[in-house]
């Protein structure tokens, strides 16, 4: 039996044009991202996404080290973000583990935009991604790379 | 405690959250578990009692065995963290672009 977790979607309207919202998004998450959002040992010194396609998203903590959070797989500015969510129900960063999360920036009206955004690929996560897993191996059609187990984050 | 606090909670402790690990691999009976943990039988219970209790794992007899796994409906809870997270995310989002958008209608 498969089981598909919907994935989670969000959005909201801000009162700046696509590129500038864009921007503020990306370049300046370290100023608006929840502090407490972090898997690290010590608080949030800065979250970095390297701007290109292939680059990391990490978090660097003010006792120097670093906590990676996923990668970037489309950077398209100003419309289009898509990064991976690689982080498991232990906190931590896992190569094999891969959510995605996709955020979009479309004109709404004069200099505002909506900003929509979706968490998916949550069947990597525990029960589902298990069972999915049993299932392919019985029928020898997948590795033993299905990721993972049941998650959460902070 | 939300669920899902309390599932993070519970994978807190590190023998927990390996012998949760060890059941997203498939179903397996307790003393399956204290073979490959460095941990007792009795010990190996108790945690896949809190484990059960707070809905990560679910229990089934097989003949005279019982064998544990992963709780399929504990994803849902997860589920509505991460939906939560988000909202918070967004809404912080939310207040810096227009806090910044205000500045640059100043500038």
């Amino acid at each position: 039996m498969i089981k598909t977790t919907e994935a989670v979607r969000r959005e909201v309207v801000v009162d700046v044009p696509p590129d500038r919202a864009f921007a503020l998004f990306t370049a300046d998450m370290t100023t608006w991202w929840p502090a407490a959002h972090h898997i690290g040992s010590a608080p949030i010194a800065e979250i970095v996404i390297e701007p290109r396609t292939g680059g990391r998203w990490f978090t660097r903590h003010q006792d120097g080290t670093e906590t990676s959070t996923g990668v970037v797989r489309a950077w398209e500015p100003p419309s289009r973000l898509v990064v991976t969510w690689q982080i498991g129900a232990d906190w931590k960063y896992h190569d094999d583990l891969i959510t995605t999360v996709e955020v979009q920036f479309r004109p709404d009206g004069a200099d505002r935009t909506r900003v929509t955004l979706e968490h998916r690929d949550l069947d990597a996560y525990g029960a589902g991604a298990a069972a999915m897993k049993e299932t392919f191996e019985a029928e020898g059609a997948w590795g033993a790379t299905l990721a993972a187990y049941a998650a959460a984050v902070k | 405690m939300t669920n899902a606090t309390a599932m993070l909670t519970a994978l807190g402790d590190p023998t927990r959250q390996a012998i949760f690990e060890r059941l997203t691999d498939g179903p397996l009976a307790v003393g399956q578990l204290a073979e490959v943990l460095p941990v007792s039988r009795p010990a190996v219970s108790q945690h896949l009692k809190v484990l059960k209790e707070v809905g990560l794992v679910t229990d089934r007899q097989e003949g005279t065995r019982r064998l544990y796994s992963v709780d399929p409906d504990g994803l849902a809870a997860l589920r509505a963290h991460l939906d939560g997270f988000w909202a918070r995310s967004l809404a912080a989002f939310q207040q810096h672009a227009s806090r910044e958008g205000q500045n640059d209608q100043n500038d």
